[in-house]
């Protein structure tokens, strides 16, 4: 009796084994996906929790701090660690792909409703110097002119235009500045070009930065003479010297214009007690600044491949899309949803000049992004120890050279 | 005493060294698996081109060659031997001076001891950040404090001035971790000495710097070895943690550590393989470094009688 | 007469005391104080020790959040079972280097010495390497097991402290019959106490403000430690995804950290 009973245990646990597998295969599909910011906490901005209610995919979101982001996801890419959807940061695309570690989404794309055409340029140049399409951007960010409205209205200068030249711009920093008794600063014309700005002003005085065929660092004269103005400016007390403390000179009101990325205007919000807009960053050779995005890419470890792009398909559509402009303040990389308009800063009243956005993305490019941190970590400091007279800006921008040639190609 | 059959001294000794090795056996298990691996391991990358995502190409010491030819390196090389002897030098001292001044029997002492050791608590990272802001140009309270005090305005900026860095830096030091770590050590071979020394000296009329010099340097010297070796190791290996937020290789190269280069090269250039051979570097030092110390100790160290 | 003196050295050496205390609290003080600001007062100037406007609003939106009290318990169950391994290994592993003799003892202290003088940094990626093998990634256990077998800089410690208790105390035990096992935990590990307390203290505070580790081992949020929190969940908490509001949770950390150190 008992041997039947046992027998008759042992076969009702192999099914319920057998059927196992069968239930979870019919379970719903899971995705992970990594990212460097939380997802927002309203659940109507989460794009990815609307991914899920959209494609009945579950998206399980992996949050990386974003000082080891980059590090973290080689080190994944490495170990054919799990992350079946990793939005990867220009620097980066270039190295996973040499890595085998992510897939080309060209058949997808073929078969969807994106329309690759649509995209800015930029996103194009990138692709074809990868060879195929590796990744999708999920948004487009750039540089742009803030300036403070009162203070030009009492120096009595015209506002910037987006076509405003570099002259221009000098020109209103130095008048714009306001120097206590003892010949301090009281105001600055301009605060000082930040860890993304440097590059919009080397780029914009004719240096390529960033080549795509060969993947190097390309500054010369472009960069010499503007850390040789901006050591000028910092020496006339019209920009401020680089400095350690978190201060926001611009916000608090002690400078007049500030070169920032676009994504400051969903700080600012209506917060600032001043009147203030945005402008195109000044031209000098040519009008120049950076694209900040991140990829969807689909990681070579990821098992379901077609789950994965149902995801990725969603957050590239005009829902996901706008649901990002929304939350984040970016436009969307494609011009058609882009000008829906939906990622204009609503609580941010003082702007008028919207469009300096529109223009600044059609003149913006994956420029210094796509270098590895190290080197262009190591060109800023050269360029800021430049402008306190610490070394030539002409053996800065050398140094900076010698160290990208070091690094890159390794 | 159970065993009433007498071992021979080799069998009590063999089974001597079998319950040594026994106790140790921990290390043993822990050292193949946690050190000697990972350690072969980043030998054998240094000989190679690896990158962070994995992709190695067998480079033999090209690496090593690259290195010495690099500018950055060399700089690396003599900022880290002047970092680590003054920090190693500057925190012991702080760290013996707070231990001593602990060291009274007083009624608050616990409460001294805690503000003593309060900074080391906080994580590093945010120590960093915190004197980013007070030693800021424009906005630092270091400078607001000095305006005050000075009546004339101070804008010295303090972790970008090639000048003041180091002083910033070697300041910023003593609120670490390990300063704190020091002291606590300090503290405790401090309680060790025994008294009555000190009161033999104070019958023959010493005074306080004899009593220090004759007394409690000789007896505290073993706990001042262990000092300077862990913190010489602590200054060569794990400042990175420290310098990184503060002054990422500090104005024009002047605090580029090799543990930061390592970080950097490692993990923001992605170039492992380079790192490796900078770690092998690093390692060298840190090993001239201890032996120096512990052939020193041969003549100022005194053991217990 | 010598107790004048004896007077005036003391107020000078109180006085010189508390001198030395407020410059050490005085990071604290400033974290403390910018935890109580808004986001755009941390960044005003000229900068303020008293907040204008001091809000608890900060310290009250983490602890409100269930998140907080699991990234409490990861850190408290990562300085538990670090603290208990490293008490237990190291000390055993310190007995034989300290109190016996057998061949190769030197050489094993040497090597000992020898793997801290190794970089942590560059141990890290084969370590990763490894992990990522055992599958041990996302877990607490990276840096929990190698805890079990000997730090270095803890047998250290302990073979100098086990150095100072007098040899007498062995033979006694082993006149009584006690095997070295025996000896080792009813005679040498009560004599310890302070240095098995300095220990544990010394290892927990390491533990609690540990970042790069857990960083590089772990990725999902379920067993993430509150250093790591603080430079993600706390980095940009709020509805700009780039505020920086780490100043908040430091604050907390410290305070928190308050009862052990008054021991």
């Amino acid at each position: 009796m008992s041997r039947k009973l046992i027998a008759l245990l042992l076969s009702v646990l192999m099914i319920a084994a057998m059927a196992v597998p069968v239930a979870m295969a019919e379970a719903q599909p899971t995705v992970s996906l990594t990212v460097w910011n939380e997802p927002n906490e309203d659940p109507a901005m989460n794009m990815y929790l609307q991914a899920e209610k959209a494609t009945g995919v579950k998206v399980n979101v992996t949050v990386i701090p974003e000082t080891e982001y980059s590090s973290k996801l080689n080190q994944m890419v490495a170990s054919k660690s799990d992350a079946d959807i990793m939005i990867v940061w220009e620097c980066d695309l270039k190295n996973f792909v040499e890595a085998n570690g992510i897939l080309k989404l060209d058949d997808y794309l073929a078969k969807s409703s994106i329309d690759q055409k649509d995209f800015i340029d930029a996103v194009a140049n990138l692709s074809s110097g990868l060879g195929a399409t590796y990744g999708l951007p999920w948004c487009a960010a750039t540089e742009i002119l803030y300036y403070n409205q009162d203070m030009f209205d009492a120096a009595g200068i015209a506002y910037p235009t987006n076509d405003w030249t570099y002259a221009d711009f000098q020109a209103a920093a130095q008048k714009l500045t306001q120097k206590n008794a003892d010949g301090t600063t009281k105001v600055y014309g301009c605060t000082l070009p930040n860890l993304q700005t440097w590059w919009a002003g080397v780029g914009a005085a004719g240096d390529q930065v960033y080549d795509p065929s060969n993947g190097q660092l390309v500054i010369g004269d472009g960069a010499t003479k503007f850390v040789t103005d901006c050591a000028q400016m910092v020496k006339d007390g019209v920009m401020p010297q680089p400095s350690s403390d978190t201060a926001d000179l611009f916000s608090s009101g002690m400078a007049a214009m500030s070169w920032q990325g676009s994504w400051q205007i969903g700080t600012y919000g209506g917060n600032l007690p001043f009147n203030w807009d945005i402008a195109v960053l000044p031209k000098d050779a040519r009008q120049y600044n950076t694209l900040h995005t991140g990829f969807y890419t689909i990681s070579s470890t990821c098992k379901n491949p077609d789950a994965a792009w149902k995801v990725i398909e969603y957050l590239m559509g005009p829902d996901g899309q706008a649901i990002n402009s929304k939350s984040s303040g970016n436009p969307s990389a494609l011009k058609a949803i882009a000008a829906k308009g939906d990622w204009k800063v609503a609580a941010a009243t003082s702007i008028e000049n919207w469009d300096a956005i529109t223009k600044s993305l059609e003149c913006g490019v994956f420029g210094y992004t796509c270098l590895p941190a190290g080197v262009t970590g190591n060109a800023v400091n050269l360029f800021q120890s430049a402008t306190l007279g610490q070394i030539a800006p002409k053996d800065a921008v050398s140094q900076a050279m010698q160290y990208a040639a070091e690094t890159i190609g390794y | 005493m159970a065993k009433s059959s007498p071992q021979t001294a080799a069998q009590r000794r063999r089974r001597n060294n079998l319950v040594a090795y026994g106790f140790m056996s921990p290390w043993f298990i822990g050292f193949l698996c946690f050190s000697a691996f990972p350690i072969v391991y980043m030998l054998t990358m240094s000989l190679t081109n690896r990158k962070l995502t994995g992709l190695s190409k067998f480079l033999g010491f090209k690496n090593y060659v690259n290195m010495a030819a690099s500018p950055t390196f060399l700089n690396s090389l003599k900022v880290t031997l002047y970092f680590t002897l003054v920090m190693m030098i500057v925190t012991a001292i702080w760290a013996l001076f707070m231990a001593m001044l602990l060291n009274r029997k007083q009624r608050l002492n616990g409460i001294f001891q805690f503000f003593y050791f309060v900074p080391a608590v906080i994580p590093t990272v945010a120590l960093a950040f915190a004197f980013r802001m007070i030693m800021g140009a424009d906005a630092g309270v270091f400078n607001y404090l000095l305006t005050i005090l000075s009546g004339k305005s101070v804008n010295i900026n303090w972790l970008y001035d090639v000048n003041t860095v180091y002083f910033a830096v070697f300041f910023v030091t003593l609120f670490t971790y390990n300063t704190g770590q020091m002291m606590m050590i300090f503290r405790s071979g401090l309680n060790d000495v025994p008294t009555e020394l000190y009161e033999a000296c104070e019958i023959d009329g010493a005074s306080a710097l004899r009593k220090f010099r004759s007394v409690t340097l000789p007896i505290l010297s073993p706990v001042i070895l262990f000092n300077m070796v862990m913190g010489s190791i602590s200054a060569l290996n794990g400042s990175f943690a420290l310098l990184y937020p503060l002054t990422e290789g500090g104005p024009n190269g002047a605090t580029n550590v090799l543990s930061l280069l390592i970080y950097k090269e490692a993990f923001l250039n992605y170039k492992v393989g380079y790192g490796c051979a900078l770690s092998v570097v690093l390692f060298l030092i840190a090993a001239v470094f201890a032996s120096v110390l512990f052939a020193l100790s041969k003549r100022y160290v005194y053991y217990e009688i | 007469m010598p107790g004048r003196k004896n007077k005036l050295s003391h107020a000078m050496i109180t006085l010189l005391k508390c001198l030395v205390a407020l410059i050490m609290f005085f990071p604290i003080i400033w974290i403390v104080s910018s935890s109580f600001k808004s986001l755009v007062e941390v960044s005003q100037f000229p900068p303020t020790i008293f907040p204008k406007s001091p809000q608890l609003d900060n310290y009250t939106r983490i602890l409100s959040e269930g998140a907080f009290y699991r990234y409490l318990r990861n850190t408290l169950i990562l300085i538990l079972g670090t603290g208990v391994g490293t008490l237990l290994s190291s000390s055993l592993v310190a007995y034989p280097l300290a109190r016996m003799d057998f061949p190769g003892k030197n050489l094993f202290f040497s090597v000992i010495i020898g793997t801290m003088l190794v970089p942590g940094i560059s141990l890290i990626i084969p370590q990763y390497m490894m992990f990522s093998k055992l599958g041990w990634l996302d877990t607490l256990l990276p840096m929990i097991v190698p805890a079990w077998f000997a730090y270095p800089y803890n047998v250290f410690l302990f073979r100098q402290f086990f150095r100072t208790i007098p040899k007498e105390l062995d033979e006694a035990a082993a006149i009584d019959g006690c095997g070295r096992v025996r000896a080792f935990f009813r005679v040498l590990v009560p004599l310890s106490k302070p240095t098995f307390a300095t220990v544990f203290v010394l290892s927990s505070v390491f533990w609690w403000n540990e970042l790069t580790q857990p960083i590089i081992f772990l990725n999902r949020d379920t067993w993430r430690p509150l250093t790591v929190a603080v430079m993600s969940h706390y980095r940009n908490f709020g509805d700009n995804p780039f505020t920086i509001t780490w100043h908040t949770l430091m604050a907390a950390s410290t305070l928190m950290i308050i009862p052990p150190m008054l021991l």
